[in-house]
């Protein structure tokens, strides 16, 4: 092992260029794989987190029909659920939401939104509505003629702030269709069409009594103390809050294209670490072949002096090894520095919609164990495998033919 | 005294005969030799009358398409390529036109190389190496690599190397074509006191007087075949 271990090192350094360059390519791809893999992380919690908890919360209670059809009917009985919710170790908000149809108009339009009923106070630990606000004040729960719109719903109905608009929320017993004139207290910007074009937001206790029945509810939202709870099947939680009644889901159930696409992009990952692969494999094979076909010669010599082919093929292999190692430290080191610079900072997507996301934060690349060890880990064994081909090519050369113009 | 090399009817073709191309080449044509144990003999002819292939075949560089070599009783033309590299390790040293070393070793470490191989301990090795550079002058260049050395210094490292593991044969391919005159004969010189001193065999290809006159044998060869076998 000295003696191949001696003749591989050797070898490397003898062509400093080439070993070079097969070390920037190794490295570079072992950089992409840290980087994509800390960015892909970043970009999946950001959007979870932009979905989550930007509005709709970590997980949500309804009546087990209501998401089909959001039909206000489906409704279930608020008592006790959210003081039992906030009594939870796991979660660090609760609030409660009415959710209808209704038509709003003003003097120049009439438009369908969705009046969600929010309570003030606990509404603005869950979501970020309060910061949402772009104009005027967020509700206060202290007058019945306040409600909050989207900046394009404004736009729509022609309103600004303080100007008056009229909400039609049908009975839930479909009995009447219930009125009430209301004043633009603030103009929210979530960045989401559905969401700026499509909702009003009012005093859960107003939006009740339009209804007609305050002591039913179609939501209660929550968040947990660790968002990544929230995708743990296992919890007691789901049971306990379940009932023919009433369904306590997680945002996965919830947004089920939001999580599918997430799922893909673990195999975006796959397929951009593969063509990483490909890339370095073929320019390792390239460079060994080259390294070997320099050298044939010389595998000639000491295959005719008593080295067998196994100690060749070894001895091919090692300097695979050598090349890997040193590319998969450098590449680990630098991986992680862009990764660590990248999350200090971020890329900034705000403002940009995806499948119905807003991406709130810069996308903050993430590090995490699996960059400086499996990852680089993989690029070493793929390095090897890359290397097989050309090490059985030179343990099976002849030394007869290898040595013919220098014999 | 006893026969190191035997060669059977042994035959290697190049080429093919067919009825569209007839470029069948007899390299070497039913050769069959026998060179005992301590001799210092020569293969002697014309450029492409097989010299070299009847050592390559002999040194199982390379498979004859007829016949076998037997070294030291031992039938090697049956053996994988695994098993001919350690039957060369241990038995055969090889001498080459163009000296051949490992170019990123030393000169000390391309002697030491097969005896790594061999599994012999550093002790053991680093004697040997000293003892041989000395035997070929070049105990003051150990640590040069081979681009560092003249070509007969270079040829010197390489006689060296073949001997130090004291293998039986010793195949030298036409060592002295690269030499000028006066280094040839000192390392034929230096060759022949290891050949009296240690009664290794050695066989040499060549087209050079000078070995011809220290050779005790001569086999000459002449489109593959045996024309004259002279010992003297």
């Amino acid at each position: 092992m000295y003696l191949l271990w001696k003749l591989a090192s050797r070898n490397i350094l003898r062509n400093t260029k080439r070993s070079i360059l097969t070390i920037l390519l190794i490295s570079t791809s072992v950089i992409i794989v840290i980087f994509s893999d800390g960015f892909v992380v970043g970009m999946t919690d950001n959007m979870v987190k932009s979905a989550t908890r930007v509005f709709s919360g970590d997980a949500q209670i309804h009546h087990p029909e209501f998401l089909q059809s959001y039909d206000p009917s489906y409704r279930f009985n608020l008592s006790g659920l959210v003081k039992s919710l906030q009594d939870e170790p796991l979660i660090a908000a609760v609030t409660a939401r009415s959710i209808s149809p209704a038509m709003i108009s003003s003097s120049a339009n009439i438009k369908s939104v969705q009046a969600i009923g929010i309570n003030p106070d606990t509404e603005k630990h869950l979501s970020k509505i309060e910061s949402s606000v772009i104009a005027g004040n967020y509700l206060t729960g202290d007058t019945t003629t306040e409600i909050m719109i989207g900046y394009l719903l404004a736009e729509a109905l022609e309103v600004t702030l303080n100007d008056r608009v009229v909400l039609s929320i049908p009975a839930l017993d479909q009995s009447d269709v219930s009125q009430d004139l209301f004043r633009v207290s603030g103009i929210f910007q979530f960045n989401t069409k559905m969401m700026d074009e499509g909702m009003v937001f009012l005093p859960l206790e107003h939006s009740l009594q339009l209804l007609g029945d305050t002591n039913s509810i179609q939501e209660v939202a929550f968040n947990f103390v660790n968002p990544k709870l929230a995708e743990d099947t296992s919890l007691q939680i789901w049971q306990k809050y379940s009932s023919n009644e009433q369904v306590a889901q997680s945002w996965t159930e919830i947004f089920p294209t939001l999580s599918t696409l997430l799922g893909m992009l673990d195999y975006t990952m796959l397929i951009v670490g593969l063509i990483l692969y490909m890339i370095v494999a073929l320019g390792v094979i390239n460079s060994m072949f080259m390294s070997i076909y320099e050298r044939t010669w010389e595998f000639g010599v000491i295959k005719a002096v008593g080295t067998t082919p196994q100690q060749i093929f070894q001895l091919i292999m090692l300097e695979g090894f050598i090349l890997a190692i040193i590319s998969a430290v450098i590449g680990t080191l630098l991986g992680l520095l862009v990764n660590y610079l990248v999350a200090i900072n971020g890329i900034d997507y705000s403002q940009i919609e995806f499948v119905g996301v807003t991406i709130v934060d810069p996308v903050k690349t993430v590090i995490r164990p699996i960059q400086y060890s499996q990852l680089p880990l993989w690029v070493v064994l793929l390095t090897l495998i890359a290397c097989l081909y050309p090490a059985i090519f030179a343990a099976r050369l002849v030394p007869n033919k290898a040595l013919h113009k220098s014999l | 005294m006893n026969n190191v090399i035997q060669t059977e009817t042994l035959s290697r073709y190049f080429g093919e005969s067919s009825k569209e191309a007839d470029t069948l080449v007899k390299a070497l044509d039913k050769v069959s030799i026998e060179i005992k144990q301590g001799e210092f003999s020569a293969i002697v002819g014309p450029s492409g009358s097989g010299k070299s292939t009847l050592l390559h075949l002999i040194g199982g560089l390379d498979t004859p398409d007829e016949g076998s070599v037997l070294l030291a009783g031992t039938q090697i033309s049956e053996m994988s390529s695994a098993e001919l590299c350690r039957y060369r390790r241990d038995n055969i040293g090889f001498i080459f036109q163009a000296y051949n070393l490992i170019p990123v070793l030393s000169a000390a470490e391309n002697i030491e190389y097969i005896m790594l191989l061999q599994g012999i301990d550093e002790q053991e090795r680093r004697k040997r190496t000293i003892e041989i550079l000395q035997q070929v002058g070049l105990s003051d260049k150990e640590n040069r690599r081979p681009n560092q050395l003249s070509g007969g210094q270079q040829q010197r490292v390489a006689v060296a190397r073949a001997m130090v593991s004291q293998p039986k044969i010793i195949l030298a391919d036409e060592p002295t074509a690269n030499l000028d005159s006066q280094t040839g004969i000192e390392l034929l010189t230096m060759m022949k006191k290891l050949n009296q001193e240690q009664g290794m065999t050695f066989l040499f290809s060549t087209h050079d007087p000078k070995i011809m006159e220290r050779a005790s044998r001569i086999i000459y060869l002449e489109d593959g075949k045996v024309v004259k076998d002279e010992t003297r």
